[in-house]
């Protein structure tokens, strides 16, 4: 005889609480606001003709050029805030960013590299290596430093950890150069649309690339040109991206009407951060499921 | 299970990525060559509509505005206005000569050319033009654009214009469509088009059955100077109307400016005559001479004796007015006719005038049974027959309505003189005199000489045909020495009823212009007029001999003798000797190049009778283009002389005229994201032998260039040639502007079909 | 569940770490050193003109359009791509008499243009020596630049201009560069590689 007690309830499934914010799907969240918003515009001036398309007040361009800081607040800030373990700083990470972007990398672009006057005439290669080797390397190296001298090694704790905080640095630099867009007189509200989705996916996606390496310098032993290998990775697929996205928008001759077709830059753009997110994620998984395994848990401590 | 969730989430947002990178990249994947031209451009011409000929579009952008202006008290006072049409793309201008000389009417001290830039829009004011030639009696100058309106001058060589060619006029048919261009308004309207059928031609003396072509199409008076255009799209005519006169009939007269510096544009300021309706268009073969003219930088040289004519005191008089039917080559009228049978196509009214000028005003109003008929009439045209002779004006090719026709010529607005004529009835069986020529009788009894231009000192004969005479008619005839009988003779006829006869003319005659009349039952039957003038030689008249050719003249002697002369000279003089002249005799002068006519002069002998190096000479405006020039020396419609000197290669260069054949490229280079312009993007296009691979960026490979405007729109001047169907010409653009990715497209295929302009939109796309 | 304590200082860094972030200076160095050559080189690319008949040789921008049959220059060089005047360097050769300073070739100059150059303004003129030791007269000036097609509708452009004259033999050099106005000093060095480079023989 047994003298195990009887259940009369079945037993509580003990749910593990995930207690730090859903990176990816919030992110998610929010390009797919964006996309949607852009996507929405551009149908609405060229299909619908409801919007005029030579519209150019600057407040609705500011608004969109400011939708991904409030698409951020709304999924990924707030979701942060209510996580059982929230990560510090995010604030002043994106003011941070911000302040990088409009103080060093766009007056360095302007001044300095200047690509709009020798790119264009390159040829692809050309113009990959220009682009990247100067803005693109200066950008993620500014996200880099303020990622790593603000919170590392210590807020990073996961890999998870990389790409929130990347993405929060990425999100202050794609919204500064928005709002230079926005404040451009002569960019109409379709193409300012089409500009601050092409600009916020990129720099979130390559983004990415810079907060994976660094987590996985704190987080794993990679070797001593790691973070050298990624800037100068995050840097060429800058100019990968700029490269193609040229020809992608790039329409050649037409008679009569004209062909041009700025939304395949959208689409190319958000082909880059879907594809980027989905093998960083995938990777961080894989290294962090390894890691789970080896030591039965995902983060340091 | 979660982890499984996940990674099939990120499976699919991965695929979905690739798949919007493939969108966005635009299949196939690595497209590494810049933009190309995804369209072929040219459009095929759809089966139901006829292939357009007529290339509207250049031909408005060709027709300019003129304006006579003068320095008022305070601005630029516009006096006259007028139309033209840009001949070549450096700026030559046909138009009429009252557009452009000044007169009383209109004085002038500039000429302000306002040129169309937008379709739809009246002209603005651009150039400013000098007078390159001008024949006040055909009514018909050349301009040249020399300045722009704030003075600078036109660098020769950097205008590229759009231009129209000359037709040929002789080619064209009664009833034909031609459309006429020109400006209907001052300022206010953009050029207008208008279509209409040739009604009919009318025949003039010295200008033959086609000097003018008359049309049904409503022509404003300020259209004048413009140009009518066959189904090519060449210039067939010249709308012509009279110059306003002052203090004469002013249809209408606009008031539009303060002229006389009083505050106040009333009465007391000049008006601009914008008057009238134009029926009657100078047909383009009488411009032909002086457009090449100018476009060769020739003109009319010196002479020996270079005198201005001389403005007789008289009152000018048109007198002997008389119908005939017929001219021959010689312009010598072959019958005179009381009336005329039904169904009759051609018919002439000559007359002899008097103390004419060249550039004074004359009308021809016909009536049919007191109703205006304006196909036969001519309407207020300018003098080019000089100062006296006999002249005549008709129509030839439509028929002529039975009815009671009145003639009645005006000079200068004042009736001169009426004759009346009969349309009608059956073919007349009347007696008639016929087809007078003159000669003198070789050993056979025929005969031999000239017809109308004998030697002196030979016995005159004239033969005339003579039909349906009856014995016993009384007939004479009177010989007239420079307007004055001679000698008459009456007789009673005592011949067959037809065949032909002679008649001796009584004394050797002197040198001079002679007619003879011939009279049946006292009403003129026949009239002709014939010369004497120079020796004889073997039965004809040697009246100008010895000619040579040189480059250099001093004081009347020729410098070195040659045919054949080095490119680069200046002046071209031919010297002949001469006998037996007499002063007033009228003689012609024709100058040929390559064998196209470029200039006529008909005038009355100056010098003395006989004499040695009279000169006549073509001169230039820097050197006489290579080429083969003729001379010709013409007496009565009598061509005597003709001779030729080569100049350089003997033959004009190739590219001499320009052709206005080919496609114009037009378009609009915008931002790809804005859709505004780019203003100073470059368009280039290549000559059609050169791909983008090949472009060297050498000035020597680019066929024409055009930078954007402020709206991004760009038209390449230089045009394109065409290719054929099965072998178009295919030409290779380049578009740049900094900042924008550059584009390239080989293979924009030109063939006969292509319309013009060929507009090509480009969307450029920053970075 | 459990409080995290954050605490502002961190790990020490590893060896790997260390390194890693010294290295990543040195790789943003070799980018931005490897970029701003590409760049440098783009800009400064140049190609050789050479008339023999004039005797002019010289250095222009690679990728500009030259134009070497003109009756008034020898070459003229623009910028296919400048925005919205073209950039223009020009060397032009004028026969003088024995007895002509810059200063004549200056005056002739300055009655001519004003036919061709709409607003054409005299700015400044000074003696300068080239890197030959040669004396020359360097020249200042501007004008508008209008549109010559009358159907395009272009807003007159001011544009500022550089010729400096020496005198060889029985000729009188003239070397020219024309921007307009708000881009002349940042190209300006163009006109100073032209006239460093340029050769008269």
């Amino acid at each position: 005889m047994s003298f195990e007690p009887i259940l009369l309830a079945p037993e509580e499934q003990v749910e593990e609480i995930y207690p730090y914010r859903r990176v990816w799907r919030t992110s998610w969240l929010e390009i797919w606001v964006l996309l949607l918003a852009v996507a929405a515009i551009w149908v609405l001036t060229h299909f619908f003709g409801a919007l005029p398309a030579t519209l150019r007040d600057p407040l609705p361009k500011l608004a969109i050029a400011l939708l991904p800081l409030a698409a951020w607040l709304v999924f990924s800030f707030r979701a942060e805030r209510r996580a059982p373990q929230p990560r510090p700083g995010l604030v002043g990470l994106l003011i941070l960013g911000a302040l990088a972007a409009n103080g060093v990398a766009i007056p360095l672009q302007e001044h300095l590299f200047t690509p709009d006057r020798w790119l264009p005439g390159q040829g692809f290669f050309g113009r990959v290596l220009g682009y990247g080797l100067t803005v693109g390397v200066t950008t993620e190296f500014l996200k880099y430093a303020i990622l790593r001298y603000t919170g590392w090694p210590q807020r990073f704790r996961q890999r998870l950890d990389g790409v929130a905080y990347a993405l929060t640095v990425s999100l202050g630099f794609a919204v500064v150069y928005n709002v230079h867009f926005a404040l451009d007189p002569d960019m109409t509200l379709t193409a300012t649309a089409l500009r601050v989705a092409s600009v916020t996916f990129s720099q979130l996606g390559i983004g990415v690339v810079t907060g994976y390496f660094l987590a996985e310098l704190r987080i794993g032993r990679p070797p001593i040109f790691w973070l050298s290998a990624g800037l100068l990775l995050a840097g060429l697929l800058h100019g990968i991206y700029y490269s193609f996205r040229g020809i992608a928008i790039v329409s050649g001759l037409g008679v009569g009407a004209t062909a041009s077709s700025p939304e395949r830059g959208l689409a190319l753009a958000f082909g880059l951060v879907a594809a980027l997110f989905a093998v960083f994620a995938f990777l961080i998984e894989s290294s962090d499921a390894r890691m789970e395994a080896l030591t039965g848990r995902r983060e340091v401590l | 299970m979660v982890a499984k969730r996940r990674g099939s989430f990120a499976l699919l947002m991965f695929a979905l990525g690739l798949l919007s990178l493939l969108i966005g990249l635009g299949l196939p994947l690595m497209p590494l060559e810049r933009g190309q031209a995804q369209d072929d451009p040219t459009p095929s011409p759809t089966p139901d509509s006829p292939l357009v000929e007529l290339n509207e579009d250049v031909i408005k952008r060709a027709t300019v505005f003129i304006m006579q202006t003068y320095q008022g008290a305070n601005e630029p006072v516009i006096s006259c206005v007028g139309s033209g049409t840009l001949v070549s793309a450096d700026g030559l201008i046909l138009t009429n000569a009252h557009n452009v000389l000044p007169s009383e009417r209109c004085p002038a001290d500039r000429l302000a050319i306002a040129v169309m830039v937008r379709m739809d829009e009246p002209p603005i004011p651009t150039y400013t033009a000098e007078v390159v030639v001008a024949s006040q009696g055909l009514d018909l100058a050349m301009l040249r654009i020399s300045g722009y309106l704030d003075g600078r001058a036109v660098e020769p060589g950097t205008l590229q214009l759009p231009f129209v060619e000359l037709g040929d006029s002789d080619s064209a048919r009664l009833d034909e469509t031609i459309t006429v261009v020109g400006y209907p308004d001052i300022g206010d309207e953009p050029v207008s088009v208008t279509r209409g059928t040739i009604s009919g031609f009318t025949a003039e003396a010295r200008a033959g059955n086609r000097a003018w072509i008359r049309t049904s199409a409503t022509i404003p008076g300020t259209m004048s100077g413009g140009g009518a255009y066959n189904r090519d799209g060449k210039l067939i005519g010249i709308p012509t109307i009279s110059p306003a006169r002052s203090g004469g009939e002013t249809v209408d007269c606009r008031i539009i400016q303060d002229s006389n510096g009083d505050g106040r544009a009333d009465r007391n300021d000049t008006c601009v005559p914008v008057g009238g309706f134009i029926s009657a268009l100078r047909p383009s073969r009488l411009a032909r001479g002086l457009v090449r003219g100018a476009a060769l930088g020739t003109t009319l040289g010196d002479d020996l004796t270079n005198t201005a004519p001389v403005r007789s005191s008289g009152q000018p008089a048109f007198r002997n007015l008389f119908f005939t039917t017929r001219i021959n080559e010689a312009g010598i009228p072959a019958s005179v006719v009381g009336t005329v049978p039904a169904g009759t196509s051609s018919l002439y009214l000559f007359f002899d005038y008097e103390n004419m000028v060249d550039g004074m005003v004359y009308e021809l109003r016909v009536t049919v049974d007191d109703i205006h008929a304006p196909d036969y009439s001519l309407p207020p045209v300018t003098w080019s027959g000089g100062q006296r002779g006999q002249w005549y004006i008709g129509s030839a090719g439509t028929p002529w309505r039975n009815g009671l026709y009145d003639f009645r010529l005006f000079i200068e607005g004042r009736e001169v003189a009426s004759v009346k004529i009969v349309v009608g009835g059956g073919p007349r069986e009347d007696p008639m005199f016929s087809d007078i020529v003159f000669g003198v009788l070789d050993e056979g009894g025929g005969l031999v000489g000239t017809n109308y231009v004998l030697p002196e000192g030979s016995a005159i004969q004239a033969r005339f045909n003579y039909r349906n005479m009856q014995s016993g008619i009384p007939w004479s005839y009177i010989w007239y020495y420079e307007g004055a009988e001679l000698t008459r003779d009456t007789a009673n006829w005592d011949g067959d009823a037809q065949g032909t006869r002679l008649i001796t003319a009584a004394a050797d005659f002197i040198p001079g212009q002679y007619r003879l009349e011939l009279y049946i039952n006292n009403q003129l039957a026949a009239k002709a007029d014939f010369v004497i003038a120079g020796g004889a030689e073997a039965n004809t008249a040697l009246i100008f001999s010895d000619f040579r050719f040189t480059t250099e003249q001093s004081a009347g002697t020729p410098g070195v003798i040659r045919t054949e002369f080095p490119t680069g000279s200046r002046a071209l003089y031919a010297f002949f000797n001469w006998r037996l002249v007499a002063p007033g005799t009228m003689w012609t002068r024709r100058w040929s190049v390559d064998g196209d006519v470029l200039f006529e002069i008909t005038e009355p002998w100056d010098a003395p009778p006989d004499g040695e190096n009279y000169f006549v000479s073509l001169d230039s405006l820097n050197t006489l283009p290579d080429g083969t020039y003729t001379l010709e020396i013409l007496m009565a419609n009598v061509s005597l002389h003709r001779l030729d000197a080569r100049i350089g290669l003997g033959q004009l260069p190739v590219d001499t005229f320009a052709s206005a054949e080919g496609v114009q490229m037009t378009g609009r280079i915008t931002d790809a994201e804005t859709g505004d312009g780019i203003p100073g993007a470059l368009f280039v296009v290549l000559e059609p032998e050169y791909s983008v691979e090949d472009f060297l960026w050498t000035e020597a490979q680019v066929l024409g260039i055009s930078l954007a405007d402020n709206e991004g729109r760009f038209q390449v001047p230089e045009l394109l040639p065409r290719g054929t169907t099965d072998e178009p010409m295919l030409y290779s653009v380049l578009i740049r502007a900094e900042g924008y990715i550059p584009i390239t497209a080989d293979a924009i295929a030109v063939t006969g079909e292509t319309e013009s302009p060929v507009e090509l939109n480009v969307a450029l796309s920053r970075n | 569940m459990s409080e995290v304590i954050w605490t502002n200082e961190g790990p020490p860094l590893t060896f790997r770490q260390r390194w890693n972030g010294y290295l990543i200076i040195g790789a943003l160095a070799l980018a931005l050193l490897l970029g701003l050559t590409l760049r440098s080189n783009t800009l400064n690319a140049t190609q050789t003109l050479e008339n023999l008949e004039a005797g002019i040789r010289a250095q222009i921008p690679q990728g500009w359009l030259v134009d070497s049959g003109g009756a008034d220059y020898v070459f003229r060089a623009e910028d296919p791509d400048a925005l919205p005047f073209k950039t223009l360097l020009q060397v032009s050769i004028l026969p003088v008499g024995p007895d002509a300073t810059p200063g004549n070739i200056l005056y002739l100059i300055d009655m001519q243009r004003p036919n061709t150059l709409p607003a054409y303004r005299f700015i400044s003129r000074s003696q300068i020596t080239l890197r030959d030791g040669s004396p020359a007269i360097r020249r200042t000036y501007a004008y508008t630049q209008d549109e010559r097609n009358p159907a395009l509708e272009s807003l007159p452009i001011v544009v500022e201009g550089v010729d400096v004259i020496v005198l060889r033999r029985s000729q009188a050099v003239i070397v020219t560069y024309r921007e307009e106005r708000s881009a002349f000093d940042d190209n300006y060095y163009r006109f100073e590689n032209l006239l460093r480079t340029l050769e008269i023989f």
